[in-house]
């Protein structure tokens, strides 16, 4: 018996009702959009981190794999170039790293081919100097935090020392670069793969093959295939990596939507609350609606109307809210500790605060509705 | 199924309960008969049962005990969703304070009624519920709400209410009770006309004798019994319409009627109503037609 002319007359009345008691509905309105924006909030931080944490991971490892040995350098370099000319990789190459000495100063010391460096690590910023060539012979490039505790200058003549191989040479400074986060203190030397190899004493090995694959789906396959090839190598894959890191986020998330969580629960007492008084302030127009004929699915249809203009409201302004606030947070966040997470919306996080204020709105609206559609006209007609 | 019976109560009574040993009989055993095109009026004090006994006729109360029957139709023991459907189809409502919704305009509130039983679309109902203001003399204030109206325009728009679905009978309840004793004169001459013009049958429940006095039959009740008779009227009710004005309410019921034959006619084409059901109602909508015509024949 609920056709539209019916239904667009319940949507009226609900309307009127609410455009009669404006502060009682913008109060409940608020309420929602309190608990909407706070989950929506949170979760595009969530997002953003995360997110932030995958490009930086796949600025690192690339779509791709890295192969290594089980000791520190006993890859055959001339696997890059085989891997190179098979179709799935777009790009491998090798390189070498170990521990040793700059100017009595431990360092973590990196052979790379040239041009490779931005890709190998995940936050390079050249500060001075210049990069290193194909043709640079001698050359290195050295992290700004060595730079200033051993007092160095570009062009500064170097001797380096690597642990393994017992060897040393004279490196000159060509340029400075900020490793990013993942060094902290320990100061890191960049060197062509080539010179690295000599110095450790290593030639035609490497410490790592990192390869480049040109789509994601790839990397099983190719995995499958390595194993087969080389069934002792060390396979690493930023996928597992990722995997992990995404497992931590998920219980971060679980916290953080638990606390947002419970500002939905007020939320909802106070949609509860209100349709309570909306219900009680209205009972004589229920006498007079069932007096005329209305039946409880009339009744119920109008206050679960108000329900859902409220806490569609509710919900779009939470959804606003949210977003204004996470960019707040985030950038009070960025101020206090300088990592800058940049929040993530996507439709996804709209439809979901769309979808929970709304059933949030019709569990919390549902109970006094149906108590209002169910009093009995005599009764309802009796209330002064 | 169609009875001359608009409605019966057989021997109705109603017990409340107060405690566990404390009883109150506030009807005692009532039996009434309201034939179709009936206008009857149950007169009583307050405390004599009037109220229980309006709410026990309008289906919003049920009986301890005894059977109430509407248009053959046993209603003592409906559950309240096909209550809800009897009020809707077979009884008009009139209460003492106006009821109307506030939110809705006049116009709005005598269509309500019709859209709820999915019986007509909403221009059918508009144009219908246009007639009916226009029969009760408010054409021109359909588009305004109840607050912008006098009491006796507001009770003018709930007796329009009331015949919206064509009621088999309109229960009014006090309905002079709020508004001053001319207007109050001149909606009982309405009633009235209502009733000899037109066939509409009207319950009208009130403590004050002079609204009882217009009323063909009159009832009295006391301490829950009911007796045929009256009380003396204080003043008198006898306004009454000019002859210009008896004319428009004739010729817009003529028009309500005409409207109600299309509506019927679109609802067979439609299948919505079996061939029995549309040749009940085009004789029950024939009669009234054949009131109508001997009405303005007399009038004219």
């Amino acid at each position: 018996m609920l056709n539209i002319s019916v239904l667009k007359y319940c949507l009226k009345f609900a309307w009127n009702d609410m455009s009669t008691r404006k502060t009682r509905a913008a109060l409940t309105i608020l309420g929602i959009s309190v608990g909407i924006s706070a989950l929506i909030a949170l979760m595009s931080i969530m997002g953003g981190m995360r997110y932030q944490i995958e490009d930086r991971l796949n600025r690192y490892f690339g779509v791709g794999v890295r192969l290594g040995g089980k000791g520190e350098m006993e890859v055959p370099d001339y696997l890059a170039e085989s891997f190179k000319m098979m179709n799935m990789v777009s790009d491998a190459y090798p390189t070498i790293s170990g521990s040793g000495l700059l100017g009595g100063q431990n360092v973590f010391i990196l052979g790379i081919p040239a041009g490779k460096l931005d890709d190998y690590l995940s936050t390079v910023q050249f500060i001075s100097g210049g990069k290193l060539n194909e043709t640079d012979k001698g050359y290195i490039l050295v992290s700004n935090g060595l730079m200033s505790k051993g007092d160095l200058k570009i062009d500064d003549r170097v001797e380096v020392y690597a642990f393994s191989s017992g060897k040393k040479d004279y490196f000159t400074i060509k340029g400075v670069f900020d490793p990013g986060l993942s060094f902290g203190n320990i100061g890191l030397v960049v060197m062509k793969f080539k010179e690295a190899q000599k110095l450790f004493d290593a030639e035609g090995y490497a410490s790592e093959i990192v390869i480049k694959l040109a789509s994601n789906d790839q990397i099983d396959p190719f995995i499958n295939y390595l194993k087969k090839l080389l069934p002792d190598a060390k396979i690493t894959t930023s996928k597992e990596i990722l995997s992990k890191i995404n497992e931590i986020l998920d219980i971060i998330n679980v916290t953080l939507l638990t606390i947002a969580s419970i500002s939905l629960i007020v939320a909802a007492l106070s949609v509860m609350n209100t349709i309570m008084t909306v219900v009680r302030d209205r009972i004589r127009e229920i006498g007079i609606l069932k007096a005329i004929g209305a039946t409880r699915s009339h009744i119920l249809s109008i206050f679960l109307g108000e329900v859902l203009i409220l806490s569609f409201l509710g919900g779009i302004f939470g959804i606003i809210g949210g977003s204004i606030a996470s960019r707040l947070m985030s950038d009070a966040f960025g101020r206090l500790t300088n990592i800058y997470i940049t929040p993530l919306i996507s439709v996804d996080y709209i439809l979901a605060g769309l979808s929970v204020s709304i059933s949030v709105g019709l569990l919390s609206g549902f109970y006094p509705s149906w108590k209002g559609a169910n009093i009995r006209p005599i009764e309802a007609l009796r209330y002064e | 199924m169609s009875s001359d019976i608009a409605i019966e109560l057989i021997n109705v009574k109603k017990i409340y309960r107060l405690t566990e040993e404390i009883t109150v009989e506030a009807i005692k055993g009532i039996s009434l008969k309201v034939h179709r095109g009936d206008f009857i009026s149950i007169m009583g004090p307050s405390g004599s049962g009037k109220t229980t006994l309006l709410n026990l006729i309008g289906t919003m109360d049920k009986p301890s005990s005894g059977r109430i029957i509407i248009e053959g139709l046993d209603v003592t023991d409906l559950p309240e969703s096909q209550l809800a459907h009897v009020r809707r189809e077979k009884i008009g409502f009139v209460f003492q304070a106006y009821n109307l919704l506030t939110t809705l305009t006049a116009l709005e509130n005598v269509m309500l009624p019709m859209l709820l039983t999915g019986k007509y679309s909403e221009s059918e109902a508009e144009e219908r519920a246009l007639k009916l203001l226009s029969l009760v003399g408010l054409e021109e204030r359909a588009h305004h709400r109840p607050i912008q109206l006098s009491g006796g325009q507001q009770q003018r728009v709930a007796i329009a209410r009331a015949l919206a679905n064509d009621p088999s009978f309109i229960l009014m309840d006090e309905p002079t009770g709020a508004i001053d004793t001319i207007t109050g004169s001149k909606l009982m001459a309405l009633v009235k006309l209502l009733n000899e013009t037109y066939g509409q049958t009207f319950i009208v429940v009130t403590h004050d004798p002079s609204v009882a006095m217009v009323a063909k039959k009159k009832y009295f009740i006391r301490d829950g019994l009911l007796y045929e008779g009256s009380e003396k009227s204080l003043h008198n009710f006898n306004a009454s319409f000019s002859d210009s004005e008896i004319n428009r309410i004739l010729q817009a019921q003529l028009k309500l009627l005409l409207t109600d034959l299309k509506a019927l006619k679109r609802r067979r084409t439609e299948g919505k109503i079996s061939e029995k059901q549309y040749e009940n109602l085009k004789s029950e909508l024939k009669r009234k037609l054949n009131l109508l015509e001997r009405s303005m024949r007399i009038e004219i």
